[in-house]
């Protein structure tokens, strides 16, 4: 019993270190419910802005970074996963999105032998639509294909795209950035180079990077930028995110989260929490 | 290519006869002895881990990592789908339908009772055709349920239809067409090679949408 009591305690000091580096860098916390109206939470995002908008516009300051903390409901599964959800919200944009970047990498520093076991796969839903755009695939066509991807559908999303050109079709591999910009450069000469050199420094210098345009995101709300840390060998995420746009109750949102998922990340860091600890 | 760091999670019944015979067609060893008991064969140089397991858990096991690829009918896929999995290949055997079926040639009239094992499937077919539907859940022998009265209708998974004729059931229409996908766990596929050697090794090349794929991590990123 003494390990199993071992192991939730030191599973709650991992909880409390990485919410107290949110708080030290501003971050608010938003407690939300678990489960309302008889839909268990499958995902903070909702709920932060459902409560957010409860306020009055003119009494929100941008940007405003939140946190959530707490189960969300994996209905694949059918089991719940401890997770803390963050979120920069506001018209920040593309300076945003290294901000968030950022935030996470000073989170992976933390410890050294995460960023060795860890593998950051970025792709970008913007620069995808536009890609298909330029290849002239009608509107109706391009959204099907996006709801393949975000259900994991890649055959059925491949088989709407057999007609593009091999560069753009290359976009959707799993690839390091030099192959990604190549490919990008020869189909979408007009996309900000500058701003993916960016996105790319700030990971890269702590994990490696791959790019890859399948990479949609589960939820239909990611706009742009999306992302996923993995865990090398293991086969699960550590975090999940992106840029995304949602209307609550006729008001329009637009910012930048992830998810960060405990479970994962303890089973990565344990072996270095005690040595890091205060 | 060293295939040691890979398991495939393979669906017993008609998936796994269909995956030995297009596993030994391309050369791959077969490990799995058809008078053993045994589930779990350990990955090896030449080939691929394979494990054996219910068609139903196979998303499940590629889901949390416990193998890098599965395969399985999509009519499985649809019933119980994970966002955790990955569609890599249409592996282009283990062809079926999932059908509605019934007494006479009949679209239903009115509110009506479906007896099936496929609930989500069914019922995500009758809310799209905005039909009122009771579902009423069976795990076998459907071909009975018009004859006994318990439901005039079924949706049911078939093959040639011969067990539909044995029972004077009509197909009514054609729900979904299904084959044997190659699945992949989403994180594995982005950061093994090894996963998308596998698909490459047991793609089928008679497959229209095999010739054209094009997802998937290329060259080693380890």
């Amino acid at each position: 019993m003494d390990e199993w009591l071992n192991q939730n305690h030191r599973e709650y000091e991992l909880m409390m270190m990485v919410i107290n580096q949110f708080l030290e860098q501003g971050f608010y916390p938003v407690p939300t419910a678990p489960a309302q109206a008889g839909h268990y939470r499958e995902d903070h995002t909702q709920s932060i802005l459902e409560l957010l908008s409860s306020f009055p516009e003119s009494h929100i300051q941008f940007p405003l970074q939140v946190f959530s903390l707490g189960p969300v409901y994996d209905p694949g599964y059918g089991r719940w996963a401890e997770t803390i959800d963050v979120e920069i919200l506001g018209s920040g944009g593309s300076r945003h999105d290294l901000l968030a970047l950022e935030l996470i990498m000073r989170l992976v520093a933390t410890w050294p032998n995460l960023a060795s076991h860890t593998l950051m796969v970025m792709g970008h839903v913007g620069l995808l639509n536009q890609v298909l755009v330029t290849e002239s695939v009608p509107e109706i066509t391009i959204n099907q294909i996006l709801a393949y991807l975000r259900a994991g559908n890649l055959v059925a999303a491949e088989s709407l795209m057999t007609h593009l050109s091999q560069a753009s079709r290359q976009l959707l591999l799993s690839e390091p950035f030099g192959d990604f910009l190549e490919n990008l450069r020869k189909s979408l000469p007009q996309a900000d180079f500058e701003h993916l050199s960016q996105l790319e420094q700030i990971v890269h210098q702590h994990v490696e990077t791959r790019w890859d345009l399948s990479l949609t995101g589960n939820w239909s709300y990611y706009t742009d930028l999306v992302f996923s840390l993995y865990l090398k060998d293991v086969g699960q995420p550590v975090l999940n995110g992106g840029r995304f746009a949602l209307d609550i109750h006729g008001r329009s949102w637009q910012g930048i989260g992830f998810t960060l998922y405990l479970d994962p990340l303890y089973q990565a860091v344990r072996q270095e929490m005690g040595s890091l600890m205060p | 290519m060293s295939y040691h760091n890979v398991t495939i999670a393979i669906a017993k019944g008609r998936i796994m006869e269909g995956t030995r015979s297009l596993w030994q067609q391309k050369g791959l060893p077969w490990p799995v002895d058809e008078d053993s008991r045994q589930l779990w064969f350990a990955p090896e140089n030449e080939r691929p881990g394979v494990l054996i397991a219910r068609a139903r858990d196979i998303p499940t096991l590629v889901g949390l990592g416990i193998a890098d690829l599965g395969i399985v009918g999509l009519d499985v896929l649809e019933e119980y789908p994970n966002t955790h999995v990955l569609q890599v290949a249409d592996l282009n055997f283990a062809h079926c339908r999932v059908v509605l079926a019934g007494q006479k040639n009949q679209w239903p009239v009115g509110p009506t009772r479906i007896a099936t094992k496929y609930q989500r499937i069914a019922q995500n077919y009758f809310n799209v055709h905005r039909h009122p539907v009771e579902i009423l859940p069976l795990s076998g022998s459907l071909e009975l349920a018009p004859v006994i009265g318990l439901a005039p209708y079924i949706v049911d998974i078939v093959d040639t239809g011969n067990t539909l004729r044995q029972h004077h059931l009509i197909e009514i229409t054609t729900i979904l067409k299904s084959s044997a996908r190659l699945i992949a766990n989403q994180s594995h596929w982005r950061t093994k090679p090894e996963v998308e050697q596998v698909r490459r090794t047991l793609k089928n090349d008679d497959s229209p949408m095999d010739s054209s794929a094009n997802f998937g991590p290329k060259g080693s990123i380890l």
